[in-house]
């Protein structure tokens, strides 16, 4: 069978062509089945530590990740409810509510989980759970807005060019509309295509984040309770080492067998964030294509 | 016009209202350098004369904690206590952090010097950012245009070739094979580079410890964290956006030009010219309102851009930067010089907002009768 | 001239139709209920569809071997397509008199005499002054907007010339469908009068029947030059008969007017209506100035020239646009300053109800025509599924699964106008009721609304259709700028 042909075909039922044929599912396929080969490849090449280490990294990133996807989603629409619904009938709740998304969207988001961080040094026991749970309510804190504003722009879109006046001049009740008519029915592809986004940047700024407190100004406050991510990892002097002989391959491209094996513990890590954003970005990308988001 | 007026409005008024929640935090921040959560630990510490850096001391007072107080209690005291320990050590061991503890007037004319070149470093990032992005967007735009297509496409289109060959038994395409394998690893290898956080290409280049010159910077935060490749993405989106819609459907059939492969409007040069235009080829409305709508799209990657400037500073160790002193602060709790920097922070995201407000409003009022 | 189209969608919808003609050097009007598909297949025959997005057959060829044929580009080079949505169709970054000079319609012989004629009420002054602009969303209007698209058809009939050698198609997409009836008529006339000087193929989509009385008793004499057809949906495809003017002119000189029996006062607006800076005021048939009164039982129809803001009253009256105006419904006042809670309390759906105009916009498309029902509190399912059927003919269960985007513009016309009267509010505002439907829908339609006011509910109907409605309303009021 020519492969154009099965990349082109739409109509034809088959899961294989479905996928094949929808760059989101195509990336999303290929992403899982990218992690699962480097789990095997480095079950078989990293020591027992370090893998167990590596994968616990990634475990530990991506539930991270998925938490951050989560709450967030949860904050914003918590915010675009309650603008709708309750702020924007009384002054001063109306003005904090801005004022509070104001302060949220003008602080860069490495910044406010830099801020999180402060209470984990400081203030919290070393339970793993208090902790983890901190870190993604900080994470979706800082994609809280993001969310909020996706959705209030599809309830804006819906008022402006579409069904809620219609609706709700049919004495319909406003949450009904935006819980079923907007969110559900019609914003699906928009919060799943802001889900992906959210996982791949709380995974990046999450790594970003850990690498840095962990390589910077003081080492002694690692963080004694919480599993380390994929940035602890990379922030180690080992995986440094890695990293730095990736040049060699400059040098003599045969060199890349030694990088898959011998420095398998700095390169995984780093080709497992690497992978996950790109993947994240393609199936986003996918997804707006074939789904005709806005942009 | 009128609403880019409340917007700039709305702006100033976040920034005065902050301003003062900031200022009156730092005051309060300064005078209670000190908490009262410890109060207990240090009297318990005086009554027995503990020295807290000696292990022995340590685990003698534990053990004493143990038997003299309830379980419940007890616990709540040895956490403190640790806590406690933890904060005598790291103040021990950042000497010089401590030794500056307050905010004073010459840490603040040095924080106001590092704000302001970092200020300038962004304002000279953000539009090279800007440039860049539109262009290549449109490069893009063009070549998809012009029916050129992924390296997947072209990898299927090779084996497809291949299937034909078979049939009518043609040589194999040698040349094309090795153009695109070519082509396929560059990609690979861009794609790399621009999804890779600033750190990793940071190692792979040595740029490390003062090392950093303001090129590489520059080069850091544009080309990875995926910085360009979403804001090429944004804006090629945009482009695509605008191509669907009515009105170029209602140039091509008044047979404007629509030539995306031989046209003289649509050459490298105009492409990649800072004033960019396409004469009476189409692409020079689909752009023209692309751009229009991208000015206020860029706000969010600004953000993202800030982000990226922090990460290549903090992650690549570039001492005496604006965000070095803050996390800095952060580590050594000095919460005044934290909220000092932080206010800056949030008056140098607003005021991008600002200006990218500012030129939004500018370039729609071109179109307002 | 003919076609055969098949346009597969990316959601697996297909549309089909065999052997559709039409006559050269002619004008075909092509009637028929909108979203049936007759847009796409007129662009998909002048090359104006994205071969990446559908999947096309023109002739038994694929897109491309159809579009690169020499026939087919020598005509497209000789064609033009006005589109239906005006704002969407001009460029928000060029002025009006840059877009009307490009391309094949640049400088036409009889450039001012053709804008004049479309634009009746204006200087050459003001004509140049409305060109020198950018399009903005609400300026110019939508009319004017929609009149320089055809102007932009019109130039290049003009300008082209159209030998028997090449085919040629000019396609008008509901180029009228913004316009009130002097104007539509203005629009129409010139259209007859250029196209009679080279007689190049005219191919004019709508779905106003009233053209035909219009076209029928304006040209006489040119009767052969055109041609009747309707596009139906049959079964799975799309198919073409033959329209008789004559049957429609039998059928609209017999209607009769609606039955009512009005009782006391429901809804009361006083005269004057300040909105954007603007003064409305409503005028009684002897042109003095009134209150609008409507009673239980009764149907009113508001008329007024096109941009002058009937549909801004629809929605000044929902508290949806901010206006200086007072009007009591059933006990409730309300000004500019009602608050939007004593809306959501007191009137929307009990009150007052509304079918906005474009069941595009006020039908969510993504949900089920069961949702769009259930949405509604305390409806009588029983009149509900009675209602359905006397409108489609069919029981509620055979479209209950079915998707909104899925309808046809006529079947979701139906579906807005039902699901507005059944929630059985005092007074239910109907902007544009007929808007896409086909004759059967328009007569099924004026069944249903017949039967609302018989039930004491009252409809304020906003229209243009004048042909249809003043014959069936007896009680007119007119909305006028002051």
């Amino acid at each position: 069978m020519r492969i154009k042909t099965a990349l082109n075909i739409n109509n034809s039922k088959s899961l294989l062509n479905k996928v094949l044929s929808r760059k989101d599912l195509r990336w999303s396929a290929l992403f899982v089945l990218g992690l699962l080969f480097f789990i095997i490849w480095n079950a078989i090449f990293l020591n027992d530590a370090a893998f167990s280490k590596w994968l616990s990294a990634i475990a530990q990133t991506y539930l991270l990740g998925l938490l951050s996807v989560i709450l967030s989603l949860s904050f914003g629409w918590i915010f675009a409810l309650g603008e709708e619904l309750l702020f924007s009938e009384n002054k001063f709740l109306n003005a904090g509510f801005y004022l509070f998304i104001d302060l949220l969207k003008s602080i860069p988001q490495i910044v406010i989980i830099l801020l999180g961080y402060i209470p984990l040094f400081f203030y919290f026991d070393n339970s793993p759970l208090v902790q983890t749970l901190w870190l993604a309510f900080v994470l979706a804190l800082s994609f809280a807005n993001d969310v909020y504003e996706e959705i209030s722009n599809r309830i804006a879109v819906s008022k402006n060019y579409g069904f809620y006046n219609a609706m709700l001049a049919l004495g319909i009740k406003e949450s009904r509309i935006i819980n079923r008519d907007v969110l559900l029915l019609n914003s699906a592809p928009y919060l799943i295509n802001r889900a992906v986004v959210i996982f791949a940047s709380s995974v990046f700024l999450l790594t970003s984040a850990d690498f840095i407190v962990s390589v910077g100004l003081a080492p002694q406050l690692t963080l004694s309770g919480l599993p380390a991510t994929l940035g602890n990892i990379l922030a180690t002097a080992t995986s440094k080492e890695d990293i730095l002989a990736i040049r060699e391959i400059f040098a003599d491209p045969l060199y890349l067998k030694e990088l898959l094996t011998t420095h398998l513990q700095g390169i995984s890590a780093a080709f497992a964030l690497v992978f996950t954003l790109i993947s994240a970005y393609e199936i986003s990308n996918g997804l707006v294509e074939r789904k005709k988001l806005n942009a | 016009m009128n609403s880019a007026r409340n917007k700039i409005k709305n702006h100033f008024v976040g920034i005065v209202f902050y301003g003062v929640v900031f200022v009156a935090l730092i005051f309060l921040a300064g005078t209670q350098k000190e908490g009262t959560d410890f109060k207990n630990v240090r009297e318990l510490l005086g009554i027995t004369q503990t020295d807290i850096g000696n292990e022995l001391d340590m685990a003698v007072l534990e053990d004493a904690i143990k038997i003299f107080y309830p379980r419940k209690t007890a616990t709540s005291i040895l956490s403190a206590l640790k806590k406690y320990k933890e904060k005598v050590l790291t103040s021990r061991e950042t000497k010089s952090g401590n030794a500056e503890s307050s905010l004073n007037a010459k840490l603040i004319k040095t924080i106001l010097l590092q704000a302001a070149a970092f200020f300038a470093y962004f304002l000279f990032i953000a539009f090279a950012l800007f440039y860049l992005s539109e262009s290549f967007a449109i490069l893009k735009f063009k070549s998809r245009n012009r029916g050129k297509y992924s390296v997947l496409e072209k990898t299927i289109e090779l084996f497809d070739k291949e299937f034909e060959r078979k049939i009518y038994h043609k040589k194999f395409p040698y040349a094309k094979t090795l153009k695109v394998s070519i082509y396929g690893v560059a990609k690979a290898l861009a794609v790399l580079i621009l999804f890779s956080p600033a750190y990793l290409i940071g190692y792979v280049f040595k740029f490390d410890y003062g090392n950093v010159t303001f090129l590489a910077y520059v080069f850091l935060v544009i080309f990875t964290n995926g910085l360009l490749a979403t804001s090429v993405n944004k804006f090629y989106r945009l482009l695509e956006t605008e191509k669907s819609k009515g009105y170029v459907k209602t140039a091509k059939i008044k047979g404007v030009d629509f030539d995306y492969k031989n046209s003289a409007n649509v050459t490298l040069l105009r492409i990649f010219s800072p004033r960019k235009y396409f004469g009476s080829h189409v692409l020079n409305q689909i752009y023209r309102n692309a751009h229009r709508q991208y000015l206020s799209a860029f706000k969010e990657i600004v953000r993202f851009q800030i982000t990226g400037m922090i990460i290549v500073e903090l992650s690549l160790n570039i001492q005496n930067g604006f965000f070095y002193g803050m996390l800095k602060s952060l580590m050594n709790k000095q919460y005044d010089v934290l909220l000092f920097v932080l206010m800056l922070i949030f008056f140098a995201v607003k005021f991008a907002d600002v200006i990218a407000d500012y030129f939004f409003a500018k370039e729609n009022a071109k179109y307002e009768n | 001239m003919k076609f055969s189209v098949e346009i597969l969608l990316d959601d697996l919808r297909k549309i089909e139709i065999r052997n559709l003609e039409f006559e050269n050097g002619k004008i075909n009007f092509v009637f028929g209920e909108s979203g049936v598909g007759k847009t796409l297949i007129s662009q998909a025959a002048l090359g104006l569809l994205d071969e990446k997005q559908f999947k096309i057959k023109i002739n038994g060829e694929t897109y491309s071997q159809y579009l690169s044929a020499l026939g087919v580009s020598e005509m497209i080079k000789r064609s033009f397509y006005v589109f239906q949505e005006p704002s969407a169709h001009l460029s928000p970054v060029m002025k009006i008199s840059e877009q009307l000079n490009e391309g094949k319609i640049k400088e036409p012989q009889e450039k001012a005499q053709i804008a004049k004629n479309i634009f009746p009420h204006l200087t050459k002054k003001e004509i140049n002054r409305l060109f020198d602009v950018y399009p903005e969303p609400y300026r110019p209007s939508g009319g004017e907007k929609q009149r320089v698209l055809n102007l932009m058809a019109f130039f290049a009939m003009d300008k082209l010339s159209f030998s028997t050698a090449w085919n040629s198609l000019f396609v008008f997409d509901e180029p009228t469908g913004h316009l009130d009836v002097p104007l539509r008529n203005a629009v129409l006339s010139e259209l007859v009068r250029i196209f009679v000087k080279d007689k190049p193929t005219v191919v004019f989509i709508t779905h106003d029947y009233s053209i035909v009385s219009f076209i029928g008793g304006k040209f006489p004499d040119l009767k052969d030059f055109f041609n009747y057809s309707e596009i139906y949906a049959d079964g799975e495809t799309l198919a073409q008969r033959k329209f008789l003017p004559d049957e429609y002119l039998k059928w609209i000189s017999s209607v009769e007017l609606l039955k009512t029996k009005p009782r006391k006062t429901v809804l009361k607006i006083k005269k004057r209506i300040e909105v954007y800076g603007k003064t409305l005021a409503f005028l009684n048939e002897n042109k003095t100035e009134t209150d609008a009164v409507l009673r239980e039982g009764e149907i009113i129809y508001v008329k007024a020239p096109s941009g002058t803001g009937k549909t801004t009253l629809a929605k000044i009256l929902l508290g949806l646009e901010s206006a200086n105006f007072e009007a009591e419904i059933d006990g409730i006042k309300l000004n500019g300053k009602t608050s939007t809670r004593v809306y959501k309390k007191l009137i929307y759906g009990k009150r007052l109800a509304i079918a906005f105009q474009h069941a595009d916009e006020a039908l969510n498309q993504n949900a089920t025509v069961r949702e769009i029902f259930e949405a509604l509190e305390n409806i009588d399912s029983g009149s509900l599924r009675k209602s359905f059927e006397l409108l489609f003919g069919e029981p509620l269960e055979n479209f209950s699964g079915k998707k909104i985007k899925n309808l046809s513009g006529g079947q979701k016309q139906k579906i807005n106008v039902l699901r507005a009267l059944s929630v059985n509010a005092k007074v239910t505002i109907l902007d544009e009721p007929l808007n896409g439907m086909d004759l059967e829908s328009v007569k099924r339609t004026i069944l249903l609304l017949q039967n609302h006011i018989k039930n004491g509910n009252s409809i304020i109907l906003i229209s243009h259709n004048e042909d249809v409605f003043d014959k069936i309303i007896p009680n007119k009021i007119y909305l006028k700028e002051v």
